[in-house]
């Protein structure tokens, strides 16, 4: 009897079983591993994330619509501020309770200094309305801990021109501005506008009074009548697509000798000198600001101190109520403890108020807000202190952020 | 001439080895990609089809649409909006619940296009849920469930 043909079915039967085998074993694994179905990590962070972004943006849209009805209607503006931090507050515990089953733990980025604030600062030209936040979120259930989730929102408005045309019983005002979102690194984006309020002489004028038109560029025309040529000021507040209010306040050219120019006081980097083997920054006051930069004064034993001063004279009778400083400052190493001292220097310094603050390690700037109330009458030159009191060695190099729309001294006139 | 017996019996072996590697071929190709598999695949495909849906919702403004208008008309266009976004064997269940303060705590809304018992039957279900903060500062957890008709 032939065997050769039992063979090859005898080898197939070999190959199917080793096969059989082969395929056994990596289908059982393909089960075991069907056990690891991917969990939704990303689509889950990336929901609260979105959230907190919309959030913080409905949050502070409400808190600068408060904002621009106390600030018209000479309402306490802090109440702005408290709704901002109740709004977040709120988020906080529903996110917390919606994903409890998850074990996320949301909280406001630990660490040093504040990690959330909201700044309103519309009585110059551009004004300005920013926020900024940090959180910190972990997701227990997948193992996922760490992720800090940051949100800044800055918009600036620049009143540019105003022409004031009399009329028969009062006057058309003109005047051309441009809004901006400022997104990081130089650059910004032109927000869409969805209406103009004006103030002018304490009298509000709506929207619907208000002739808009788009020039190009982002920049925006706005017509309207007031019951009198003579105007000393105007400001606009434009609210966004987003509901988010910016207002500025722009001074008349007329108004040029008008105390009122010389209420604010930017911090102004100077150039670095050699003091002797060393570098150092050096600031002064200036009533025009230059773009955004950082200075650096060390601040340490061999320095305790530094000092800036106006470059210009005071008018010999500026009379001022309560005075605001605004520091965006950080300091690298460890807490320092800051006094600010302002002044002004005709015959020797004449201190106008001094406070303490604790700047705070921090890789970002913080903002502080010193307020000094006093009323008086200055002259000379403004002179700001900024003195270490703590006596640990080591550290404190200081990084103040100066520009425009940060550091500076505001003189409020007496109310 | 007579045909040989021994080259028949060549063919037939061989047919018969053909036919046994064939099986086994065959028997594997669905040992490895069981039903288990697209069961599972399945399900997760659906997890991820009903995270998009509720993104879409939420950055189409859709959503913040039908949450500040009239409720009535507000569900209508959701349950149009979803029937559009998903494929035709996928039925969804949409519950929207008012998370602002524990107080107010309440449903909102529920939009569907099935049965419930869609969702208790033999077919393949997957849910998402996700929180949105309204323009005007409400908050609501959102939960879609999915369910996939003539799953294998």
């Amino acid at each position: 009897m032939d065997k050769k043909g039992q063979f090859i079915v005898i080898g197939a039967i070999v190959i199917a079983a080793f096969m059989f085998a082969l395929i056994l074993t990596m289908s059982q694994m393909n089960v075991r591993r069907q056990v690891l179905v991917p969990e939704p990590v990303d689509e889950v962070v990336l929901a609260v994330a979105s959230d907190f972004e919309r959030s913080l943006q409905a949050a502070f849209a409400r808190a600068s619509q408060l904002y621009l009805e106390s600030y018209l209607e000479g309402k306490d503006v802090t109440e702005a501020q408290q709704l901002l931090n109740s709004e977040l507050q709120r988020w906080l515990e529903a996110i917390s309770s919606a994903y409890s089953g998850y074990g996320l733990r949301i909280a406001l980025a630990s660490g040093y200094g504040s990690n959330f604030y909201g700044e309103f600062y519309w009585s110059g030209n551009p004004g300005i309305s920013r926020v900024y936040a940090t959180f910190e979120m972990d997701v227990e259930s997948y193992g996922f801990r760490g992720l800090a989730l940051t949100k800044f929102i800055s918009l600036r408005l620049n009143i540019s021109e105003v022409k004031v045309n009399s009329t028969e019983g009062g006057a058309t005002i003109t005047t051309e501005f441009k809004a901006d979102e400022n997104i990081g690194e130089g650059r910004s984006l032109t927000p869409s506008i969805k209406g103009v309020e004006a103030i002018v002489g304490g009298t509000r004028i709506d929207s619907d009074d208000i002739e808009l038109s788009y020039l190009g560029q982002g920049v925006y025309s706005a017509r309207f009548n007031v019951g009198s040529p003579n105007v000393e000021e105007i400001t606009l507040a434009v609210t966004t697509e987003d509901n988010i209010v910016v207002a500025a306040k722009k001074r008349l050219p007329h108004e040029a000798q008008d105390l009122n120019e010389w209420r604010t006081f930017f911090l102004t980097p100077r150039k670095v000198v050699i003091e002797g083997n060393r570098k150092v920054d050096y600031f002064y006051l200036s009533r025009n600001p230059t773009k955004p930069s950082e200075i650096t004064p060390q601040i340490s034993y061999g320095h305790p101190s530094r000092t800036g001063v106006s470059d210009e004279t005071l008018p010999s009778s500026l009379s001022i109520g309560p005075v605001n400083i605004t520091l965006y400052a950080r300091v690298t190493s460890k807490d320092i403890s800051l006094n600010v001292t302002l002044g002004y220097e005709t015959d020797g310094l004449q201190i106008i108020g001094s406070k303490t603050i604790t700047v705070a390690k921090s890789n970002n700037y913080i903002l502080y807000t010193i307020a000094i109330e006093t009323r008086m009458t200055i002259s000379g030159r403004l002179v700001l202190i900024l003195e270490r009191i703590d006596e640990e060695p080591g550290g404190g190099t200081l990084h103040i952020l100066t520009g425009q729309e940060y550091s500076r001294i505001e003189l409020w006139p007496q109310s | 001439m007579r045909p040989s017996g021994k080259g028949q019996m060549r063919i037939l072996e061989a047919v018969i080895a053909t036919a046994i590697l064939l099986v086994a071929f065959t028997a594997f190709y669905f040992m490895l990609y069981s039903s288990v598999k697209f069961f599972k695949q399945e399900a997760v495909d659906l997890n991820r089809l009903s995270y998009n849906a509720l993104t879409h919702l939420v950055e189409s403004g859709a959503l913040e649409k039908a949450l500040s208008g009239d409720t009535r008309a507000g569900e209508a266009m959701l349950v149009r909006t979803l029937q559009n976004i998903l494929p035709s064997n996928v039925f969804f269940n949409l519950t929207i619940v008012n998370v602002t303060e524990p107080s107010s705590r309440g449903v909102v809304m529920i939009v569907s296009d099935a049965v419930p018992a869609v969702f208790e039957g033999p077919s393949e279900v997957a849910s998402a849920m996700i929180t949105y903060t309204s323009s005007r500062g409400k908050i609501y957890t959102l939960v879609l469930r999915l369910a996939l008709v003539g799953a294998m």
